[in-house]
C-alpha cells in the first residue's frame, strides 16, 4: 500500500467521487461512506514524515501522538494482521492519515475533551443497525414536534412527527443526537435498548432556527425545500408585543414589505401595472377568506363602503398563531398555482400534544398613547388665519351671506368683515372683535372634548394537551380599542378550537379546527370632521365652549339670522357643535367570521397518506348606520325639505320626521374540499422523497344588501313608508326626492378547480431536487377553458454542501446551502372576455326597468398573465450558527400583463384590455444574524436584513406622452418603473405672484399657458415612490433572564411628494366659496410684487388651476424618503426557572414592556418631514404618537 | 376495516374529481355570456345608458348667453372653449358627447348581431328588441351627424363627410367617415324597419314604440328639408299620442309637473347630456316671451335661485323642477312645431296657426290666453313659438344649421372674458371638430376643416 502525499486524492477521482454520488451506486457502498464522514478529526493537526518508509499502523499512532496531544484508545491486537503503509516525505494532515491507513473495516471516533481518538474494528454485526425508537419531549412532558434527530457522524437523521416519535437505525455505540429550537442539545449513545424517550432541557440561550416550513399542502423539513421561504414563529410574533400584526411583522421578514400605515402588504414587489399586489393569505391549509392580516373597521368584506375610526385589529388572533410562512419565489409558492403569483402567506395555527397534561396560558397586552400633538398639523394659527381670510376678503373673493337669504354661512371672521362693510357694526366693533377671535384657540378645547389618549387592551386564555390519542387546543381572546378620536371603539372577541384524533387503531387521524371572531366597531366622523377642511372643520379660532360651558352651536347652511328665521318658524334646530354629534351618528360595523376546517388522514403504508380535507368559512358584516334626529344631518336632511303652508302657516314635511337607519349586511362563504396522497418515504437514509398529489375544488360566493330606512323611532323602533321617487318641496323651491341611494342587491360567486403535485427528492441530505405542477379552472365567464386553465410549474434544486466529505470537517463553517429554483407563476384574465359578457344591474329606480350592461366586449386577444422568476440562494453560516447570512437573488420577468388600455371611443369603449405590457424586476435580499455574545448570562443578537428591489417597464408600447404630472395615479411609461414619479420643474412665482415651470430646455412656461403648450420631455423624473431598500435592525441583549430588544426599521430609495397645500381648498379665482386650507404654508403666500423673490407660495389674485397645480406637483415638493425609525424598544423579564419551580403551578412567567412608534431617528429632507406620514392636510395623516405597553405571559 | 376506510377516501377523493369541468362551467351570478332574448333586452332597459345625447350644442347654440362676468371665470376651460366655438374643445381628454352616442351605438349593435339567435324568446319579443335597439341606433347617428358633420344639403350629401358608420360590434375594423347622405340613409332605414315591430305604446317612454320611431323620422324628415313626408310622419304620430300638459294646473305647485313617465307630452325619452343647465339664457331668447306666458313663468327662473353658482339673468329652470332630466326626445309640442312649419312652408298659413294656438291655449292661464291671427310671416311666428317650446334641449342648433340654409339668416355674436366672438352662417364652426385623440388612434378617421 502507498499513499502519495503531495496529492491526497487525485482530482479527477474527486470528481469521480462526486459524480457518483450524485447516483444510485454509491447506495450500495454504504461501509465507504460512513467511513468517510465519519470522522471529525482537527484538521489543523499537521503530521510531519520525515523520510519515505513503511510504517505500520502502530508506528503511525506513535507519530500522530508524538506530534499533537491526542491519545489512541483501541485493542491491542486489531492492526495485528494489517499490512504496513508506505509514506514519503511531507507533511500530511492528521485526519487524512488516518483515513489513508485504515483500511474500511475500522471505525474512529474522536472526543475533543478527553482527546482521545478511539478506534474499533468494524465486524460484519456491528454494520447491521437496530431499529430505536421512542418520544421526545419537553420539560412538561409535552411532544415536540419537528425534533432532529441523528447518528453522530453519519448524516443519518430524521425529525420527529406531530406527536414526538421517531424511528431511526442505529448501531450500538453509536451516538443518537436530539437536537430542537430552543433547546439544549442531547447526545446519547445508543445500547441494546429498543426504545430511547427523551426530555429536552429549555435552553435559554438559544439560536432561532426552524426545521420546518408548511406550505399549506405539506410540511417539509427546511434543510430539503428548495425555494426560498422565511417563517415567523410564535416566538418571533410574542416578542413584539402589538396589538396591529402588522407592526409585530414589520422589518423582520425579508423581501416583504409591510406598510402600516397603508395596511397592505407586498412580497417582493409588484408583477403587474396596476393591480392587485396582495400575497394570498392561506389559514390552516386554505385561503382565508377574509384576505387581510389586519382590518380597519369599514374595510368591508365585498359591496359596502365604510369609514375609518383609527383603529386596526388583526384579522387572526396572534395568541393563537404557531408559525407563519412567507413563501417568495415560484418553487415555493407555485403550488398555490394561479393565486400565488404575488407569493403566499401560510398561516398555521396552534394544536395540542399528545400524551400532555393540561397547559394554561394566559397573557394580556395593554397599551397606551397619547392623543398626536395637535401642532404637528402644522396648521395657521387664529391671526395667521385671519390674515388670509382678511386678503381673500379684501379683494373681492368672497360673497357676503348677508346680501341673499340662500347664500352659506361665512366663518366667524369674514361675516364680521361683512357686517362692518354693510354698516351693520362699526369699525371698532370689528377690529375688537377681530382682535378676540385672533387670541383665541381652539386646540384646547379639541384636545379635551373630541380626543383622548388611545387604550388597547388585550386578553388571551388558552389551554392545550391531549392524551394517549387526541390532542386539543382551545383559547379565547378580547381585545378593546379606544382609538383617540372620540365617539369611536371598537372591540373583538375569538375563540378556536383544534382537537385531533386517533380513531380505528391509529390508522386514521381526525383533525378539526373551529375558529369564530366577532368583532364590533364604533365609527363616528365628528371628531375627524372637525379637525378636517370642510362645512363641519373648525378654523383655528372655532371654540366649541364658551365661558359659561355651554356649546356652542354654529349655522352652517344659512347664516345666523335667516338661521334664527327658519328656527322660529317651527324648524328643527339648524346649527352643528361637534361634540353633540359625538353620540347621534354613529355607524356600527359588527363582523363575526367562522371557519371550521377538518381532515381526515389514514395511513396506507409506513409511508403513505391519503388524506380528506375540507374548510368551510363564513363571514358576516353587517353595518348599522344610525343617524339619529337629533344629529345635524338628519336636521338638515328634514329641515331642506319642510316647507310652510302658505294658508295656515304650518310646516309640511317632506322627509318623515324621525332619524335615518342605513342597513347594510354582507354575507360571504367559501368552501374547499381537497383529496391528497401524501408520500414521505426514505431508503436506508439516504434517499428521501417527499410526494404529493391531490385536487382540490373550492366555491366562495357573497352577497349583500344595503337598505336605507327614513322616520326611525328608536325606541319604538318603528319607521316611515317612504317612496324614494316621491318628489317632495324643498325650501329652496325645488323638488326633490329621497332617491335610491342603497344600491343594487349584489352578489358574486367563484368557482375553482385544481389539479396539483409536488415532488421532493433528496439524496443524502445532500443533494436535493424538487419540482411542482399544478393545473387550475375556475369559472371565468367568457373565457374558453384553452384560455381559462393552463399549467404552472415549477422546479429546484438544493445542494447542502456542508455535508460533504471536504467540508463536514470545517469547525468554522456551520452550514453552507446553495439554492436555484425556477417557476412560472400566472393569473386568468379576470378583467376582460373573449366574448361579450352581461352584467346585470338590479332595476332602474324611476322606470322599475331590469337592466345590464356589457361589463366587457368581447375581445378574442385575450390570455394569461404570467410571471416567470428565478432565484438563486445562499445559506451559510459559521462558527456553530453564531454567524449566519442568508442571501437570495432574483430576477422577475411578467408577460402579458393585462392592461386597460385607452382605446378609441368610436368603438364604443374608451378602454379595453389587453395582454401587453411587459415587466421585468429584481432584487436581493440578505439577512445576517450575528450573536457576537453568547453564553450561560448574556447574549448579544444582532439582526440585519435588508431587501433591494426594482422594476422596469420593458415593452415599447407605452411610450411617454403625457404631459402632466401623475398626481398620484398609476402611470406606466416604457423604460421606467411602475411607480414613477413625475413632476414639473419649478421655475418660481412671476410677478404677480403665479407659479412658473420651466421646459426640458430651460424656457419659461407662464401659468396663462395650458398644458397643452407642454411636451412629456418638459416633466422630470424624480424617482420612485416604493422604497428601493428597506429592511429592519433588530438588536437584542440578554443577561440571565432579562431582554432588551430595538427595533430599527429603514426604507431608502424613494421619493414623496410634500403635500404642503391642499390644492382643493385653495382659491383659484376671483371668487371662491367654501372652505380654506389651513396649511401654514399659505402664510408664506405671495402677497404683493416683490415677494416672489422670497418665497415659492402662489399669491391667490389671479391664482389658477394651472398655478396651484403647478407649485403642488413641482420638484420644489419632492422629499427623498430616505428615513430610519426606531419602531420599538422593550423590555422583557422571564422568571427564572428556580424561582418557578418553587411554585406548584405555574409552568413560566414573564413580563414585558415596550415603546412603540418612536419615530423617525433621521430623514433625509433637511426639513425634517417624516416621509411616512406626509401631511396631507387631515389629522388621518399624523404619525401616530409613541405608544407604550405592557405585557404579561403566564404559563401554568 | 383498514380497507373499508381506505374505500370511502377513495371514494371521496374520487367525487371530488367526478364532473370537473362542469363543476366550473356555470354562471356568475349577475354576470353571463349573453346567452337569452332577456338579456339583450336587459341591455335595452339600461336607462341611465341609452337616453343619454350630447350636451355641447346646447351650449354653443344661442340659447345661452353668458354676461355675468363673475359666472364667467368660473366657467370650466371644455365649456369655455364650447361656448366661444373654439376649435379644440377636449385637450387630451375624451369628448363626453362624442362617447356617450358611440357607446350607445355599441350595444345597440350588440343587441341587433345577436338578438335573433338568442334562446328563451318568442320570435316577436326578438324582432321587438332588435328593432328598439336600431331606434337607439338611429337617434345617436343622427346626433352625430349633426353635430360632427355638415347639415345635410342634396345636393352634396353623398360627398360631404359623415361620422364613422359601425353596424356591427366590432373593436378592430377602420373608422373611415361613411358620407352624410350614407348615414341618414341608414338612420331612415333603422327606422322604417323598426316601426312594423314595435307596439304603438310601451310600458314607459324611454322603451322605443312604433310612435316614437314614426315621431324621430319626422324629427329626420325635417331636419334634410322633406317637409312633405315630415308633415305626414308627424300628423301620424299626433293621431296616435297627441296629449299636452296644461301648465295653469302646475303653477301652484311647480313641483307636481309629470315626472319623466307620467308626462303625456313625451313621445320617445332621450335626454340632454348634463341633466341640469345652470347657464344663463339669452335675452334674445327670453324676449321672445310674452310676460304671462307660463313657459317663462315655469321653466324658468332668476340666477340668483342658483346659490352654488349664482348668474345674472334668468337660467333654465324646468329640469329643476323634478330633476329627472332634461327630455330631448321626440314630443307632442315638436310634432305640432314640425307640422306647423311644414304647414307654413307648404303653404297653409291658417292651418299652420291654427296648430300654434292649440298649443299656445296649453301655455296660458285660460284667462289670459289669446289666439293669434294669421299674419303675413307665419314660418317666423313657427319659428319663434318652436324656440319657446324647445330652449334647453339642444335642438336649437340643429334648427341653427338647418335654418342656415335659408337666406336671411342670423350671425351669432358673443363676448366672453373680454374677447369678441363671431359666428357666421354656415360657417366651419358649426360642426364640431373629432377630438384629435381619436383622430390620433385611427388616423384614417378626416378631421373637419376649420
Amino acid at each position: 500500500m502507498e499513499i502519495n502525499l503531495e496529492s491526497t486524492l487525485p482530482i479527477r477521482s474527486k470528481a469521480l467521487l462526486l459524480l457518483l454520488m450524485r447516483t444510485f451506486i454509491l447506495l450500495f457502498c454504504s461501509t465507504v461512506f460512513s467511513f468517510n464522514t465519519g470522522s471529525v478529526f482537527s484538521q489543523n493537526s499537521k503530521i510531519q514524515i520525515l523520510e519515505n518508509n513503511e510504517f505500520s499502523i502502530d508506528e503511525i499512532f506513535t507519530l500522530i501522538k508524538e506530534q499533537t496531544d491526542y491519545n489512541f484508545i483501541y485493542q491491542e491486537d486489531i492492526f495485528k494482521d494489517q499490512p504496513k503503509v508506505a509514506l514519503k516525505k511531507g507533511i500530511i494532515q492528521a485526519g487524512n492519515l488516518l483515513k489513508k491507513s485504515l483500511n474500511p473495516n475500522f471505525s474512529f471516533s474522536f472526543s475533543k475533551d478527553t482527546r482521545t481518538i478511539s478506534i474499533r474494528k468494524k465486524t460484519p454485526t456491528a454494520i447491521q443497525s437496530q431499529l430505536i425508537q421512542g418520544i421526545v419531549t419537553d420539560e412538561n412532558k409535552v411532544p415536540l414536534l419537528g425534533v432532529t434527530v441523528y447518528i453522530k457522524n453519519t448524516g443519518r437523521g430524521i425529525t420527529t412527527d406531530e406527536d414526538g416519535r421517531y424511528k431511526i437505525y442505529a448501531s450500538e455505540g453509536e451516538i443518537v443526537v436530539f437536537q430542537y429550537v430552543g433547546y439544549k442539545t442531547q447526545e446519547i449513545e445508543v445500547t441494546e435498548k429498543a426504545e430511547m424517550n427523551i426530555s429536552l432541557q429549555l435552553d435559554l440561550n438559544s439560536l432561532e432556527e426552524v426545521t420546518v416550513v408548511s406550505t399549506g399542502y405539506q410540511k417539509l423539513k427546511k434543510s430539503s425545500a428548495t425555494g426560498a421561504y422565511e417563517i415567523i414563529t410564535a416566538r418571533d410574533i410574542q416578542e413584539n408585543p402589538s396589538i396591529n400584526i402588522m407592526e409585530r411583522l414589520q422589518g423582520i421578514v425579508p423581501g416583504v414589505r409591510f406598510d402600516v400605515a397603508n395596511n397592505s402588504i407586498s412580497i417582493r414587489g409588484t408583477n403587474t401595472f396596476y393591480g392587485n399586489n396582495a400575497p394570498l393569505i392561506v389559514i390552516d391549509g386554505f385561503p382565508a377568506i377574509d384576505q387581510n392580516l389586519a382590518n380597519a373597521p369599514g374595510t368591508a368584506l365585498t359591496g359596502t363602503s365604510g369609514e375609518t375610526n383609527n383603529s386596526i385589529l388583526s384579522t387572526f388572533n396572534m395568541n393563537d398563531i404557531e408559525s407563519i410562512s412567507f413563501l417568495k419565489d415560484a418553487a415555493a409558492a407555485s403550488i398555490w398555482g394561479s393565486r400565488a403569483a404575488n407569493g403566499v402567506i401560510v398561516i398555521e395555527t396552534k394544536r395540542g400534544r399528545k400524551n400532555s397534561k393540561p397547559i394554561f396560558n394566559l397573557s394580556s397586552i395593554t397599551s397606551i398613547s397619547a392623543a398626536s400633538d395637535l401642532t404637528e398639523l402644522n396648521a395657521m394659527n387664529s391671526s395667521e388665519y385671519i390674515d388670509f381670510e382678511q386678503e381673500l376678503f379684501d379683494k373681492n373673493f368672497l360673497t357676503d351671506p348677508f346680501s341673499y337669504w340662500r347664500y352659506q354661512n361665512g366663518s366667524e371672521a369674514t361675516n364680521t368683515m361683512f357686517l362692518a362693510q354693510n354698516g351693520t357694526i362699526t369699525e371698532a366693533e370689528r377690529d375688537a372683535r377681530l382682535e378676540q377671535l385672533r387670541n383665541q384657540s381652539n386646540v384646547g378645547q379639541i384636545n379635551e372634548h373630541l380626543l383622548r389618549a388611545q387604550v388597547t387592551n388585550q386578553y388571551n386564555l388558552s389551554v392545550s394537551g391531549g392524551g394517549d390519542r387526541s390532542s386539543y387546543f382551545v383559547s379565547g381572546n378580547y381585545s378593546k380599542d379606544t382609538p383617540v378620536f372620540r365617539g369611536n371603539e371598537s372591540e373583538q372577541y375569538s375563540v378556536t378550537a383544534n382537537v385531533s384524533s386517533d380513531i380505528l387503531n391509529d390508522r386514521v387521524t381526525f383533525n378539526l379546527g373551529v375558529n369564530h371572531t366577532y368583532s364590533k366597531r364604533k365609527v363616528n366622523s365628528a371628531a375627524i370632521q372637525a379637525l378636517t377642511p370642510g362645512q363641519f372643520g373648525l378654523r383655528p379660532y372655532d371654540l366649541l365652549i364658551d365661558e359659561d360651558g355651554n356649546h356652542i352651536n354654529r349655522a352652517i347652511s344659512f347664516t345666523p339670522d335667516v338661521t334664527d328665521d327658519y328656527e322660529s318658524q317651527g324648524y328643527l334646530p339648524w346649527r352643528y357643535n361637534a361634540i353633540d354629534d359625538l353620540s347621534l351618528s354613529n355607524t356600527g360595523y359588527n363582523k363575526g367570521a367562522t371557519r371550521v376546517n377538518s381532515k381526515i388522514n389514514a395511513k396506507l403504508t409506513s409511508w403513505a397518506n391519503l388524506a380528506v380535507s375540507g374548510s368551510w368559512q363564513r363571514g358576516t358584516n353587517e353595518k348599522v348606520d344610525y343617524k339619529d334626529v337629533a344629529s345635524y344631518n338628519v336636521r338638515n336632511l328634514i329641515n331642506i325639505g319642510t316647507t310652510v303652508n302658505p294658508d295656515n302657516g304650518q310646516l309640511i314635511y317632506g322627509v318623515p320626521m324621525g332619524g335615518v337607519i342605513q342597513l347594510g349586511n354582507t354575507v360571504s362563504e367559501d368552501y374547499s374540499f381537497r383529496g391528497q396522497l401524501d408520500i414521505n418515504k426514505d431508503w436506508n437514509d439516504i434517499h428521501h422523497f417527499d410526494f404529493i398529489a391531490g385536487t382540490e375544488r373550492r366555491e366562495s360566493k357573497a352577497e349583500g344588501y344595503n337598505h336605507t330606512r327614513y322616520g326611525y323611532d328608536k325606541d319604538a323602533s318603528t319607521t316611515a313608508t317612504v317612496n324614494p321617487t316621491t318628489p317632495y318641496q324643498t325650501i329652496y323651491g325645488y323638488g326633490m326626492t329621497l332617491g335610491n341611494t342603497d344600491g343594487a342587491l349584489f352578489k358574486t360567486r367563484r368557482r375553482y378547480l385544481s389539479y396539483y403535485s409536488n415532488a421532493n427528492y433528496s439524496f443524502l441530505s445532500t443533494y436535493t431536487v424538487s419540482g411542482s405542477i399544478r393545473y387550475d379552472d375556475a369559472n371565468i365567464v367568457g373565457v374558453s377553458r384553452r384560455d381559462r386553465a393552463i399549467p404552472l410549474w415549477s422546479a429546484g434544486a438544493k445542494w447542502n454542501a456542508k455535508n460533504e466529505n471536504f467540508l463536514i470537517e470545517k469547525e468554522w463553517l456551520s452550514s453552507l446551502n446553495l439554492r436555484l429554483t425556477y417557476g412560472s407563476g400566472g393569473s386568468v384574465p379576470t378583467s376582460g372576455s373573449s366574448v361579450s359578457t352581461i352584467a346585470l344591474g338590479g332595476s332602474d329606480y324611476l322606470s322599475g326597468l331590469p337592466y345590464g350592461y356589457i361589463s366587457s366586449p368581447g375581445n378574442q386577444k385575450l390570455g394569461w398573465e404570467t410571471t416567470k422568476i428565478v432565484n438563486a440562494g445562499l445559506d451559510i453560516g459559521f462558527f456553530n450558527q453564531r454567524i449566519g447570512l442568508i442571501v437570495d437573488v432574483y430576477k422577475k420577468w411578467s408577460e402579458g400583463i393585462l392592461v386597460s388600455v385607452p382605446y378609441n371611443a368610436t368603438y364604443g369603449w374608451t378602454t379595453l384590455y389587453y395582454n401587453t405590457g411587459n415587466l421585468e424586476s429584481k432584487g436581493y435580499e440578505v439577512d445576517l444574524n450575528v450573536y457576537p455574545v453568547r453564553n450561560e448570562d448574556w447574549t448579544l443578537h444582532n439582526s440585519f436584513n435588508i431587501s433591494y428591489n426594482t422594476n422596469e417597464v420593458t415593452d415599447n408600447r407605452f411610450p411617454n406622452n403625457t404631459n402632466s404630472p401623475n398626481m398620484g395615479a398609476t402611470r406606466i411609461i416604457t423604460g421606467y418603473p411602475v411607480d414613477n414619479l413625475f413632476v414639473y420643474r419649478w421655475a418660481g412665482l412671476d410677478e404677480t405672484g403665479q407659479s412658473q415651470i420651466y421646459t426640458e430646455e430651460g424656457e419659461i412656461i407662464a401659468p396663462s399657458q395650458s398644458a397643452m403648450d407642454l411636451e412629456p420631455e418638459d416633466l422630470k423624473y424624480v424617482g420612485r415612490t416604493t422604497p428601493k431598500y428597506f429592511g429592519g435592525f433588530v438588536n437584542s441583549l440578554r443577561y440571565k433572564n432579562l431582554k432588551l430588544t430595538t427595533r430599527i426599521t429603514y426604507e431608502f430609495g424613494h421619493k414623496v411628494l410634500k403635500n404642503d397645500i391642499q390644492t382643493s381648498f385653495y382659491p383659484t379665482s376671483s371668487y371662491f366659496s367654501g372652505f380654506l386650507g389651513t396649511s401654514k404654508t399659505l402664510v408664506n403666500r405671495w402677497q404683493n410684487p416683490g415677494d416672489e423673490n422670497s418665497t415659492n407660495v402662489p399669491g391667490i389674485v389671479g391664482s389658477s388651476f394651472n398655478s396651484v397645480q403647478r407649485y403642488a406637483y413641482s420638484d420644489l415638493n419632492v422629499l427623498s424618503g430616505d428615513n430610519i425609525r426606531l419602531n420599538q424598544i422593550s423590555l422583557s423579564y422571564t422568571l427564572p426557572n428556580s424561582v418557578v419551580s418553587k411554585t406548584n403551578f405555574l409552568r413560566s412567567m414573564s413580563l414585558s414592556i415596550s415603546a412603540n412608534n418612536l419615530g423617525p431617528i433621521w430623514v433625509k429632507n433637511d426639513e425634517g418631514i417624516d416621509p411616512q406620514y406626509v401631511f396631507a392636510g387631515t389629522y388621518n395623516s399624523l404619525a401616530p404618537s409613541e405608544n407604550y405597553s405592557l405585557s404579561v405571559n403566564l404559563s401554568f | 376495516m383498514k380497507k373499508s376506510i381506505l374505500y370511502i377516501l377513495l371514494l371521496v377523493g374520487s367525487f371530488i374529481s367526478f364532473k370537473c369541468q362542469e363543476y366550473v362551467e356555470i354562471d356568475q351570478p349577475m354576470q353571463r355570456t349573453l346567452t337569452y332574448t332577456g338579456d339583450y333586452q336587459y341591455l335595452l332597459n339600461y336607462v341611465s345608458r341609452l337616453e343619454k345625447s350630447y350636451f355641447y350644442p346646447e351650449l354653443a347654440s344661442d340659447d345661452i348667453e353668458i354676461t355675468d362676468e363673475t359666472f364667467a371665470n368660473n366657467v370650466t376651460e371644455k365649456n369655455a372653449n364650447v361656448y366661444i366655438w373654439a376649435e379644440n374643445i377636449y385637450g387630451d381628454s375624451e369628448d363626453t358627447d362624442w362617447n356617450t352616442l358611440y357607446q350607445q351605438i355599441y350595444t345597440a349593435n350588440e343587441v341587433i348581431n345577436g338578438v335573433l339567435e338568442s334562446e328563451g324568446g318568442t320570435e316577436a319579443e326578438k324582432e321587438e328588441a332588435l328593432a328598439q335597439a336600431k331606434v337607439h341606433r338611429a337617434f345617436a347617428y343622427f346626433s352625430l351627424v349633426n353635430v360632427y358633420a355638415k347639415q345635410y344639403d342634396a345636393a352634396t350629401a353623398s360627398t360631404d363627410l359623415g361620422v364613422p358608420l359601425l353596424l356591427t360590434p366590432d373593436l378592430f375594423v377602420a373608422l373611415e367617415r361613411a358620407s352624410v347622405a350614407r348615414v341618414y340613409e341608414q338612420i331612415i332605414t333603422d327606422l322604417e324597419e323598426a316601426v312594423d315591430f314595435l307596439p304603438e305604446t310601451q310600458k314607459n317612454s324611454f322603451l322605443p314604440s312604433s310612435t316614437g320611431a314614426i315621431a324621430l323620422l319626422a324629427r329626420v324628415q325635417l331636419q334634410i328639408g322633406d317637409y312633405e313626408k315630415a308633415l305626414s310622419l308627424a300628423e301620424e304620430a299626433l293621431s296616435r299620442q297627441s296629449g299636452v300638459n296644461n301648465l295653469e294646473n302646475y303653477i301652484e305647485t311647480p313641483t307636481s309637473y309629470p315626472g319623466r313617465y307620467e308626462d303625456q307630452e313625451i313621445i320617445l325619452l332621450k335626454t340632454l347630456g348634463n341633466t341640469v343647465l345652470d347657464f344663463p339664457l339669452s335675452q334674445e331668447l327670453l324676449d321672445l316671451f310674452d310676460e304671462k306666458d307660463l313657459r317663462y313663468e315655469l321653466f324658468t327662473a332668476p340666477g340668483t335661485n342658483y346659490p352654488w353658482s349664482p348668474f345674472e339673468g334668468r337660467g333654465y329652470w324646468k329640469p329643476r323642477l323634478r330633476s329627472q332630466g332634461i327630455y330631448i326626445g321626440p314630443s307632442v309640442p315638436e310634432m305640432m312645431l314640425i307640422q306647423a312649419e311644414c304647414l307654413a312652408r307648404t303653404n297653409n298659413p291658417d292651418e299652420a296657426i291654427s296648430v300654434l294656438n292649440t298649443l299656445r291655449s296649453y301655455r296660458f292661464k285660460a284667462a289670459d290666453y289669446q289666439e293669434l291671427e294669421t299674419q303675413a310671416n307665419v314660418l317666423q311666428e313657427v319659428l319663434d313659438e318652436r324656440r319657446r317650446e324647445t330652449f334647453g334641449t339642444g335642438l336649437r342648433w340643429l334648427d341653427l344649421k338647418r335654418l342656415n340654409k335659408e337666406p336671411e339668416f342670423k350671425t351669432i355674436t358673443r363676448t366672453f372674458r373680454g374677447d369678441t366672438y363671431t359666428l357666421e352662417p354656415n360657417s366651419n364652426a358649426y360642426v364640431f371638430q373629432i377630438n384629435p385623440i381619436y383622430i390620433q388612434k385611427n388616423p384614417e378617421i378626416e378631421s373637419n376643416p376649420r
